[in-house]
């Protein structure tokens, strides 16, 4: 969207800098602020490592996810109750934050919440093209975001990948997934296009919401700081992996991190990309789990997610009354159902009571 | 005092009012839109939500007392028992 | 009864296999609350939840969920009765029936909504009597198919070679396809709204036909499912409310060691429990073998969970001292200064004999019809007390029932109360020849000063109690911080005497000045005008000094008790914030009398049959409004001047409430 120079623009732009009251702020973070201290505190997750995972279930419906369990404990149970209250659950409660939220504020917020259409879209795909069932894929579909249940169900029910390609023209996915429909045969893999999907999801995201105010600054640097710890997450997950290099890996517009260093550095070894990332704010939350070669790069995925926690977290009580604490919720509510999900995920492979404490991030 | 002075007097005092008034209006409703969002979610908060809520009354209480203490500036006001 | 009851801290530790005859003495005792376990040390861990809790969890999930598909509401009057060991099986059962009915349910749901789009699709065409595949399949021919508000009079100016068939407003037109947009410029004059052609085969009429028939079963079939679920209820509503409080004590005890340190062989529980519950607890526990129970000295930061201790008649108090926050232990319950303030106040400001007593008949019919613990009962009981109070000040004091005064105040003021009658006098209980024989203290419309004064006295009665109890409060912690609140008091005391002496010339306030502030020296000093008694300045001055001493010149010394002279304002703001008890008051009173004034005026006293039942309509729905947004102002107001005013002067709050192990959750809504 490039910025036009007619005197409409101007006056738009002069009007985007006024400080007129452009959304319930006062109303909306102090009620997420609420729900945030309603998710579960660091000590449950040391009492659900000692439940049982029918006991998780009935925990969490004693607590937030009290009308999930309701639903459908009687029809579910194991895992699946506990992934399925948690997707509903998530999905219920993002949607309720943009019904209660007014003005650019709920623009800035339903935007945001659309990497759930991403990821929806991505669900299917996968499922699409590894061939499994309607059922399957829809447990994993979380409707979230601005593509409503009706819609990805009707996705879902499509037979192949061309059509739903086809279904997507009319969304902002459309070229990102258009390549698909090419040559289908030759196509072996997906994460090309997931990528773009990723990339598509977050320049459209900072084009949209232009910084012209504080409220939008507040919002696009957060989410520039948010592709710097996706990007980073990627790099340190394809680091020494070969053939990755020729592939499109990062997003665009970053905070700290330039697409040109991050392409360098996927070549380098982890003592190597601490060295690049010496003037960022990352190195000191990475320095522990790359300083030697070899390393332990997971942990150091996790110790990115829990900075970035901790981010929101602090620019939250910086700026109270901003799209910040908003952000921050959405960012711990998506952590902790991912957490349950660990947790019940984990009793149920058999795994230790410390493997899964290694995997948390709280 | 003349007549234009206790005209002037009594301006002050309707601006106190209003001034004070739309201040305390503006900061309840932040503060209500913000009680009542973290009510939705927690109601134990009401009784901390009320408290908040009523603060900004003092705003224009003080009006009040100040316009009072003008309008005894006024010599027809003063003179009433 | 100013305090809450005073907690012990016990701690019990004893061998693993004593865990679960621990576990079930404390949860019939009811009387411990725990402390969770935090923090994983070299030999003692978390413990682990005793081995049945995942099947008596999996067992509830699913007993809940049912409950809630067959909308069966908990009674909490039923006990949670033994369930048999057959539960489970009935449980599994229980599930199955209902997955069944519930998916028929749903598909016969989804069923009629897809039927009755087809429905609504095809009806159209079942008035114009074509087959379905005549609208398709021409070379030459353009069909046009639906709704039309305009006519067809000018088509033949269009084109010739058309036919058109109709019925209402539904219309299916062939034309020739070379002049298909004419024929469509045309239609669209005449308001044509196009309509889809279902994609089904054969006489629309009879496939509506079958179609209607068919959603009939079906819509018998879904009655038929309702019906069964019906039944199931009605079966098993008591087994299922029973057997979810049976499970749900067996999994609070079955979980309870996920509170508890455990190492390998053995156990730690620690936590509270009231001082006069510890005997009884010790000679049970002590009972089990070896296992030991004992008191033992409180962690540094310990903060002993809160059980308010109040005599019965004020204990609904409490739910107001809760909502604004449980006290911290160690600090004065404010229940009991609510218990006669929060009346006082309300009764001030309704100020009604009638009200008054419609209160207390609401607050009875509270109490007699709603069983405890329910905070809407407590919140009648408050009100009932509130209405005494009305009723008593309404009697003696404002001479007033359901607006309208025992005798019309003697002086009118302007745009006071207006004449009623023939007579010229001011609409009164005497206007209906009732004739109470006790006259206002205060009128409430011509006495505003009496009523502010009144309002300013009460205030700083109230806040010189806040300023009492946080003396009390601090003297355990601080003398110092106890000293100041004593400062404040004093400063407080000098602010009273100068209103009182400035406004003097008010009965009441002269009153105060002469017969109860008699002890203070009469010397005035005037400060160009402005006289204030010699004795309230020295009060202010010493006062605040002695705040700044004790606030600021700490040691580091604190920069924010140099504020203290600012917050003499502040204290200045709370006293005037009083006066919203006479405001209120006056305001109600004022709405009363207009619109009574009126509707007997106006309407009742023409004695037109017309005038007066509409007077009398009129009469319910002003005498309707006056009582509830009198007591809903009332009632907010009075709190807030506890909760704001009154508790910001000693008030902590933010306490753990007392929740024994065993003791039922109340579900919160």
């Amino acid at each position: 969207m490039a910025a036009g120079n007619t005197v409409a623009d101007y006056l738009k732009r002069a009007v985007d800098r006024l400080p007129l009251d452009r959304g319930n702020y006062p109303y909306v973070t102090a009620r997420v602020k609420a729900k945030k201290s309603l998710l579960l505190p660091v000590e449950t997750y040391e009492r659900l490592l000692q439940m049982g995972i029918p006991a998780i279930a009935r925990f969490l419906g004693e607590g937030q996810y009290h009308d999930e369990m309701l639903a459908l404990g009687a029809r579910y149970d194991g895992v699946d109750l506990v992934e399925m209250a948690t997707r509903d659950n998530l999905a219920t409660v993002f949607t309720q934050i943009i019904g209660f939220s007014e003005g650019s504020l709920r623009d800035m917020i339903g935007h945001y919440l659309d990497r759930w259409d991403v990821w929806n879209v991505k669900t299917i795909l996968r499922g699409k093209f590894y061939g499994a069932t309607a059922e399957e894929i829809l447990e994993d579909v979380i409707p979230a975001g601005s593509l409503g249940l009706a819609f990805l169900e009707r996705l879902v029910g499509l037979e192949t990948i061309e059509e739903v390609v086809e279904a997507l023209e009319d969304t902002p996915y459309f070229s990102a997934v258009l390549g698909l429909t090419v040559a289908p045969g030759e196509v072996t893999t997906l994460a090309p296009y997931e990528d773009l999907l990723d990339r598509l999801y977050y320049v459209h995201l900072l084009e949209v919401i232009p910084p012209a105010s504080e409220p939008t600054t507040l919002f696009h640097n957060f989410v520039r700081l948010e592709i710097d710890v996706t990007n980073l997450k990627t790099l340190l997950r394809v680091l020494g992996v070969e053939g990755l290099q020729t592939r499109q890996l990062f997003i665009p517009k970053g905070r700290y991190l330039r697409r040109s260093d991050l392409r360098e550095m996927v070549k380098l070894d982890l003592p190597g990309v601490l060295r690049r990332l010496r003037n960022t704010p990352y190195h000191d939350t990475l320095a522990p789990y790359l300083q030697e070669e070899g390393g332990d790069p997971a942990r150091g995925i996790r110790a990115m997610e829990n900075w970035l926690l901790d981010q929101a977290s602090t620019g939250s009580n910086l700026h109270p009354l901003s799209i910040l604490p908003v952000l921050d919720y959405v960012i711990a509510k998506t952590r902790e159902v991912e957490n349950i999900r660990i947790v019940a995920r984990g009793k149920e492979s058999g795994l230790s009571v410390e493997q899964i404490r290694e995997m948390l991030v709280v | 005092m003349g007549d234009l002075g206790a005209g002037m007097v009594a301006l002050s005092v309707a601006l106190t009012l209003i001034g004070t008034a739309v201040a305390t209006a503006w900061a309840q409703k932040v503060i209500g839109g913000a009680a009542i969002g973290a009510m939705a979610e927690k109601p134990e908060l009401f009784g901390r939500g009320l408290v908040l809520m009523v603060i900004p009354e003092t705003i224009i209480l003080f009006g009040f007392v100040i316009g009072f203490l003008l309008l005894g500036l006024i010599p027809q006001v003063a003179a009433v028992p | 009864m100013l305090r809450p009851k005073e907690m012990a801290r016990v701690l019990i530790a004893g061998p693993r296999d004593r865990l679960s005859s621990t576990i079930e003495i404390l949860h019939e005792m009811k009387a411990l609350h725990v402390v969770g376990h935090v923090g994983e040390d070299e030999t003692f861990g978390l413990g682990q939840p005793l081995p049945q809790a995942s099947e008596v969890s999996e067992s509830l999930v699913k007993l809940r969920s049912i409950a809630s598909i067959l909308e069966i509401e908990a009674k909490p009057t039923l006990p949670a009765a033994e369930v048999g060991s057959d539960a489970e099986q009935r449980i599994l059962t229980l599930e199955v029936n209902i997955r069944e009915e519930e998916e028929s349910r749903k598909r016969i749901d989804e069923l009629l909504a897809e039927q009755s789009v087809r429905i609504e699709a095809l009806r159209p065409f079942a008035t114009l009597e074509l087959d379905l595949a005549s609208y398709a399949g021409y070379e030459n021919l353009s069909v046009f198919v639906g709704r039309i508000s305009g006519d067809l009079d000018g088509l033949d100016e269009v084109t010739e070679r058309y036919e058109a068939f109709r019925t209402g407003d539904v219309i299916a037109l062939f034309a020739d396809a070379s002049q298909e947009d004419e024929v469509r410029q045309f239609l669209l004059g005449q308001g044509f709204a196009s309509l889809e052609v279902p994609a089904e085969e054969g006489d629309p009429r009879q496939l509506l036909q079958t179609l209607l028939e068919g959603g009939e079963k079906w819509r018998h079939r879904l009655d038929a499912v309702r019906e069964r679920l019906t039944k199931l209820r009605a079966k098993y509503a008591d087994f299922v409310i029973s057997a979810e409080a049976f499970l749900t004590v067996e999994i609070e005890k079955a979980e309870a060691p996920l509170l508890f340190a455990a190492s390998d062989h053995s156990f730690v529980a620690e936590g509270w429990v009231p001082l006069d519950r510890w005997p009884e607890i010790r000679d049970r526990l002590g009972g089990v073998e070896a296992l030991y129970v004992d008191l033992q000295n409180p962690p540094g930061e310990a903060d002993p969970p809160v059980l308010l201790d109040n005599p019965k008649p004020t204990r609904p108090f409490e739910f107001l001292t809760k909502l604004f926050s449980t006290p911290r232990y160690g600090e004065i319950d404010p229940t009991l200064p609510l218990f006669v303030v929060f009346p006082l106040f309300f009764g001030f400001i309704i100020g009604d004999l009638g009200y008054g007593s419609l209160f207390i008949l609401l607050g009875l019919v509270a109490l007699w019809k709603m069983r405890p613990p329910s905070d809407f009962r407590n919140l009648m009981a408050i009100i009932m007390l509130g209405g005494v109070f009305a009723a008593l000040f309404g009697t003696f004091v404002f001479g007033e029932a359901f607006g309208i005064p025992f005798h019309a105040a003697v002086e009118t003021v302007a745009g006071g109360p207006q004449p009623v009658s023939a007579e010229g006098t001011p609409l009164s209980w005497a206007s209906f020849g009732i004739n109470i024989p006790i006259g206002a203290l205060v009128h409430k419309l011509t006495d505003v000063g009496d009523m502010l004064v009144l309002s300013v006295i009460a205030g700083a009665v109230h806040l010189g109690l806040g300023y009492l109890i946080g003396i009390v409060n601090e003297l355990p912690h601080s003398r110092r911080h106890a000293a100041a609140k004593g400062a404040w008091l004093a400063v407080l005391f000098g602010l009273f005497v100068i209103l009182m002496y400035a406004v003097r010339s008010n009965r009441v306030a002269g009153f105060v000045w002469d017969q109860v502030l008699f002890f203070i020296p009469r010397a005035i000093l005037d400060l160009s005008g402005f006289e204030i008694p010699v004795a309230s300045l020295v009060l202010l001055v010493v006062g605040t000094a002695a705040v700044v001493y004790l606030e600021a010149l700490t040691k580091p010394i604190n920069i924010a008790g140099f504020l203290a002279p600012i917050e003499i304002a502040g204290l200045l703001a709370n006293i005037i914030s009083y006066t919203r008890l006479a405001g209120i008051a006056i305001a109600k009173a004022a709405l009363a009398e207009a619109l009574m004034s009126l509707v007997f005026g106006s309407l009742i006293f023409t004695g037109q049959i017309a005038l007066v039942i509409g007077g009398f309509a009129a009469l319910v729905v002003a005498q309707m409004l006056v009582f509830f947004l009198g007591g809903i102002s009332a009632g907010i107001q009075a709190l807030r001047l506890n909760y704001v005013e009154f508790f910001s002067k000693f008030y902590n709050g933010n306490g753990v409430p007392f929740k024994p192990f065993g003791a039922p959750t109340v579900e919160t809504a």
